[in-house]
């Protein structure tokens, strides 16, 4: 009776209308339409990230603990098949991506359960485990409580040497806290002991995580969907910066632990088990031990291999972030560097005209956009830098 | 950053203005430079008070020769202090760049109760019994008496205010009132005093809207006040109602019970005065014949309250024969409340108009219309002759005389309603008499007419054309501003429907049914399930939210949103509800999470911001109507079909959904916040009443959101929230500017900003 209906649209059409999605359509010249590019946007995205994390001390030895939080919220639906199923089936691939990137480093993990924070494994520098012990514990129910977790964690942390990076991450389903007690001491405790702790939400932004986060140093993001959600996560495997008061060098005593000959047979100290051969022995103590890195039981001796040593290396000695540059096509001197440097591609579009391209400052070599990335986060050398040597 | 608006260069002490700022201000200097009045409508958030406040004193600093004067009006004193705050930032920026000659001197002017600091007087627990407590140190004949004796108490502080006499001066500045507190103690002077006086000399007046509203007060605060000033309203959309309220008064029978204890108290201290010091009152009775109600120049500690009526409508003439004699004016008075006792007496509902009230009076009491009509200035008059200095005592005759001034002054616009008993409550029987103004425009003639600009803003005076009607004035600017956003921070929703598509609403037949029950029950806790923080419900009046909340009880309901958040209610009682309030803020703080139960207005609906995590959401359950059977309410609305010739329904709407959208504004009070807003009931999709909400909630309600369901309107929240908590880029990208420069403003001539904000 009431309604003005504007111009015969329905309510979901002029929603569209609105939006004017075809305006964001392209033509070339010869009227055909052309992809939408959202190639530079995503540049853009990743230019900012390295921006901020160029150049600054890092912490390579990590402890840290992942708090899965499983509540009544946990159940939910909203990520398919649920949220408890998405969590564990992307920490898996977390964990194996952390260790890759942090071969130095631990990783413990505790559930938030029915009110109470629960450890499930202790640190330590093996995937599987970690991985094996998560998937035997998915079910939820119950509150969830930040400050039980909390607790728990800075429990364990606070024994930590003081060379080691403490953190946390939290995953939380929930909307609220249930604690027993005044958070806020709980947070300044955390603060005190240099806890980073840092939570990604799963529905929607709590003010006592912002305020975590902030107090402690942490980072604190809300997942859109289930892709959105695997990228917050990744973000947490590079190494993050030291905390500034805490970035004392000082010196690790460590060890390179030699490869046991095939076929022997010693009790293994991880496992208080006979074993036949593979595993490695410790310099300092000559106790068998399973995995590398780990710490020796018998000594306390770190042990490690140069490998890992290696492979930590780069946080320390990053590409600095390439300029952008657009190609002119009437300068004689550049023509030479109309292909990319790295994959050999043409950096004209058809119908020859530039498309954006990088150039390393150092080098001088042109860039696309995919090689820029693709040097950045996975090669961690630049190719026209290692050519000149 | 400093910038040029036509002639006029606008001091800012910020780096960066909101384009809605900017354009604020170009009208607001239209409005100055024609002398008009202005109605502006800008939402919260969007520094609506350091535009208003920095473009009027550059403006005043670009005319040096003949510089105006700002009168602010704000509502709490909570308000009044951030506006000298602001103003005191501004200040020393204007400082800065210009150096000695942008000094001003601003002060904020309260009650003495927030500004005395003798304390003796201030730990007194209300207003009245400060105000009283002044008045017995500092009282002319007190202090004469003093003198002679100095046993007596005075105050220190007006003593040595009054030795300082004319070197008692503020020297430039911005004066909070915690300022003004400081300097009396390090001065040891009156800080009340002082302000009083210096407000003739300041640039800036801060006070509250009392003191230019309400006869009584502006009579003797803003007598002086030059005709070139700019008069600003801020917050204002509940002008007409303040407007009303000054010129409204109501009787019952604890009102008459002490008004007849005041006049016994008077009678004794006449008879003593007889006995002791008869010239005194041979005096009075001299001056009152010679046409003086009160004695020509009273001393500034002996004024308290003028004459209830405006000024225009006091005649200047001698007080009538028959009551100039004290004894004789009691006896009126013992007459008038006689028959006020017997009309309280009435078993029906009674109304009338003050012409045929009067002539009751007269023919039942024998008091006519004039000596009616000088009851309050001869009451003033004898008081003080009297030498009575514990005013708060005497509140009841006080009102009395407020009541019979008022109905002998006015015969349009008010009417007199006699209620035996609260409609809501036919069983306690609870007799009130009031005089109701129905004519918001009456009170605030004065102001209108006296200063050359008078500038009424707020975040919410839709539809915007219905206040110049009210007021009864021709604004020369009237806009509306929308917010300029880096994205979509406001999501408000229209639900129409439960999850059971029954459609919900709190129309008086619907309200009841169990199905609305339901459907409104349901929807809270699928709203507590998803929304983090603060959640924050209006209802329609505290009966129905009693009811509602029984019902939820009842079916257990309550206890499932128990179970994700914890529920605090508003009561009546203004300490519980702080106290409330102050538990819901913990529960947010720590991440418990909590929702609050409050009514549309009431307290918390006015002046309670929910901003951040303290409310995320809130819920708006019905529409806030007013008691529509309500006598006082009717009489209103009778009164506007036939002066202004607005339609009882245009104007029940317009208040209803000015309500709702202060209710709902409660959440947003920055642009860097968010929150969302649901409407539950199916008449706010209807064309009527939703065009009435504010522009700036208008533009954000998308045609998708008008006719949900609870399960749609849950989707909408759940990706809103997430879409919110990501990082954005505060300054706003390229083709959406949301922060100018002072380059962007040079860039940028007339024409295009207005080009480029709408």
């Amino acid at each position: 009776e009431d309604e003005d209906e504007g111009n015969g649209l329905d309510a979901w059409e002029r929603a569209y209308a609105d939006e004017r999605s075809w305006e964001s359509l392209q033509e070339d010249e010869s009227g055909l339409l052309r992809p939408i590019d959202n190639k530079t946007i995503y540049h853009a995205q990743y230019r900012r990230r390295i921006r901020t994390t160029a150049r600054i001390q890092k912490g390579l030895i990590r402890y840290l603990y992942i708090v899965v939080d499983l509540s009544r919220a946990a159940s939910e639906m909203d990520f398919k098949p649920s949220r408890m199923a998405v969590v564990a089936k992307h920490i898996e691939a977390f964990i194996r991506e952390f260790f890759d990137q942090n071969p130095l480093s631990q990783i413990g993990l505790v559930t938030i359960k029915d009110g109470l924070a629960q450890c499930l494994t202790d640190l330590g520098g093996s995937p599987d485990s970690h991985v094996k012990a998560l998937m035997g514990k998915l079910e939820c129910s119950g509150d969830s409580s930040l400050q039980n977790a909390l607790d728990l964690v800075h429990g364990y942390l606070n024994q930590i040497p003081s060379y080691g990076h403490r953190e946390v991450l939290i995953l939380y389903s929930a909307l609220s806290t249930c604690d027993p007690g005044d958070i806020m001491e709980t947070i300044q405790e955390c603060k005190k002991s240099k806890i980073r702790c840092s939570v990604i939400g799963l529905s929607a932004e709590i003010f006592i995580c912002r305020h975590l986060c902030q107090e402690t140093g942490g980072s604190y993001s809300v997942a859109l969907d289930e892709s959105h959600f695997k990228e917050l996560l990744l973000e947490h495997a590079p190494p993050p910066p030291a905390i500034a008061e805490f970035a004392i060098a000082n010196l690790i005593k460590m060890g390179f632990p030699q490869r046991a000959a095939e076929g022997v047979i010693s009790i293994c100290s991880c496992h208080k088990e006979a074993k036949v051969g593979g595993g490695y022995t410790c310099p300092r103590c000559k106790a068998r031990v399973c995995e590398l890195p780990t710490e020796c039981r018998i000594c306390g001796l770190t042990l490690v291999s140069s490998p890992h040593l290696a492979r930590s290396y780069h946080h320390l000695f990053p590409i600095p972030p390439f300029d952008e540059v657009s190609l002119s096509l009437n300068n004689p001197h550049q023509r030479s560097s109309r292909a990319c440097f790295g994959c050999q591609e043409s950096l004209l579009i058809p119908g020859n005209k530039p498309t954006l391209c990088v150039a390393c400052p150092k080098c001088k070599q042109h860039f696309c956009l995919d090689c820029d990335i693709y040097i950045h986060e996975s090669l961690h050398n630049c190719p026209g830098c290692e050519s000149f040597r | 950053m400093k910038f040029q608006i036509e002639d006029v260069t606008v001091y800012f002490p910020y780096d960066n203005i909101y384009p809605e700022q900017y354009s604020y201000m170009v009208e607001l200097k239209r409005a100055l430079d024609a002398k008009g009045h202005a109605l502006l409508e800008m939402p919260t958030g969007t520094g609506k008070t350091i535009a208003l406040l920095s473009l009027i004193t550059s403006y005043a600093l670009s005319k040096p020769s003949n510089p105006i004067k700002l009168l602010y009006c704000t509502r709490t004193v909570h308000e009044m202090e951030k506006t000298l705050a602001e103003l005191r930032l501004l200040h020393q920026y204007q400082l800065r760049h210009l150096g000695p000659a942008a000094r001003i001197l601003a002060l904020g002017l309260s009650s003495r109760k927030n500004l005395c600091i003798n304390p003796a007087v201030v730990s007194a627990e209300n207003r009245d019994s400060v105000d009283a407590g002044c008045r017995k140190l500092t009282a002319s004949w007190v202090r004469a008496l003093a003198v002679e004796n100095p046993n007596i108490p005075t105050c220190q502080f007006f003593e040595n205010y009054e030795k300082a006499a004319s070197e008692a001066v503020l020297p430039p500045g911005v004066y909070t009132l915690q300022d003004l507190r400081a300097f009396g103690r390090d001065k040891g002077w009156c800080p009340y005093f002082l302000a009083r006086h210096m407000v003739q000399f300041a640039n800036v007046v801060v006070y509250s809207y009392q003191y230019l509203l309400d006869p009584k007060v502006a009579g003797i605060i803003s007598k002086e006040m030059q005709r070139e000033s700019v008069v600003v309203f801020d917050e204002a959309h509940n002008i007409d109602n303040v407007c009303i309220e000054a010129l409204s008064v109501s009787v019952r029978r604890q009102t008459l019970e002490g008004a007849t204890r005041n006049l016994s108290k008077m009678a004794q201290e006449i008879n003593r005065f007889k006995a002791t010091d008869a010239g005194r009152l041979r005096a009075e009775y001299n001056r009152l014949v010679e046409g003086l109600a009160q004695r020509g120049n009273l001393p500034i500690s002996d004024t308290w309250l003028a004459n209830p009526a405006l000024p225009d409508d006091i005649l200047k003439e001698a007080v009538p024969g028959n009551i100039r004699r004290a004894e004789h004016f009691l006896s009126v008075l013992r007459r008038l409340v006689q028959y006020l006792h017997g009309r309280l007496e009435t078993e029906n509902v009674e109304k009338e108009g003050p012409v045929a009230f009067v002539a009751s009076i007269n023919s039942q009491a024998g008091i006519d219309q004039k000596m009616l009509k000088f009851c309050y200035d001869r009451l003033h008059s004898l008081m003080l002759t009297l030498e009575i200095t514990d005013t708060d005592e005497f509140l009841h005759i006080q009102t009395i005389c407020d009541f019979a001034t008022l109905v002998g002054t006015y015969t349009r616009g008010f009417s007199i309603i006699i209620e035996p008993f609260d409609e809501r409550m036919p069983h306690i029987p609870d007799p009130v008499l009031q005089l109701s103004c129905h004519d918001a425009s009456l009170a605030i003639k004065p102001v209108f007419e006296r200063f050359q600009s008078v500038v009424i803003t707020s975040g919410t005076l839709s539809p915007i054309d219905l206040y110049p009607r009210l007021l009864n004035f021709n604004p020369v600017v009237s806009r509306s501003f929308t917010m300029s956003l880096t994205r979509n921070c406001i999501c408000p929703m229209v639900l129409t429907r439960g999850s059971d598509q029954l459609p919900v609403s709190t129309k008086f037949d619907m309200r009841s049914d169990p199905g609305v029950v339901r459907n409104y029950g349901r929807l809270l806790l699928e709203m507590v399930s998803v929304v983090p923080d603060g959640i924050v419900c209006f209802f329609v009046s505290y009966s129905y939210m009693d009811g509602i909340v029984n019902t939820w009880n009842e079916s257990g309901i309550l206890k499932e949103i128990m179970q994700h958040k914890l529920v605090f209610i508003e009561t009546q009682d203004v300490v519980e509800t702080t106290l409330a309030l102050d538990n819901y803020r913990r529960a947010c703080d720590c991440g418990r999470g909590a929702v609050f139960f409050s009514v549309a207005r009431g307290k918390v609906a006015e002046g309670i911001d929910f901003d951040r995590h303290y409310g995320r959401l809130v819920i708006m359950f019905g529409v806030p109507f007013q008691y529509t059977l309500s006598r006082i309410l009717l009489a209103r609305l009778e009164y506007l079909r036939e002066t202004f010739q607005i339609k009882e329904g245009d104007f029940l709407t317009f208040d209803a959904l000015r309500q709702a959208a202060q209710c709902v504004g409660r959440v947003i009070r920055s642009k860097a916040d968010y929150g969302m807003m649901i409407f539950a009931d199916k008449r706010y999709s209807r064309h009527d009443k939703r065009s009435k909400l504010p522009g700036w909630i208008l533009s954000h309600l998308r045609d998708a959101h008008l006719n949900l369901s609870t399960d749609m309107a849950l989707h909408i929240a759940r990706e809103f929230l997430r879409k919110m908590a990501q990082p954005y880029d505060k300054a706003g990208v390229s083709g959406r500017k949301t922060l100018l420069s002072e380059e962007d403003l040079e860039k940028m001539g007339d024409g295009t900003t207005n080009e480029m904000l709408f």
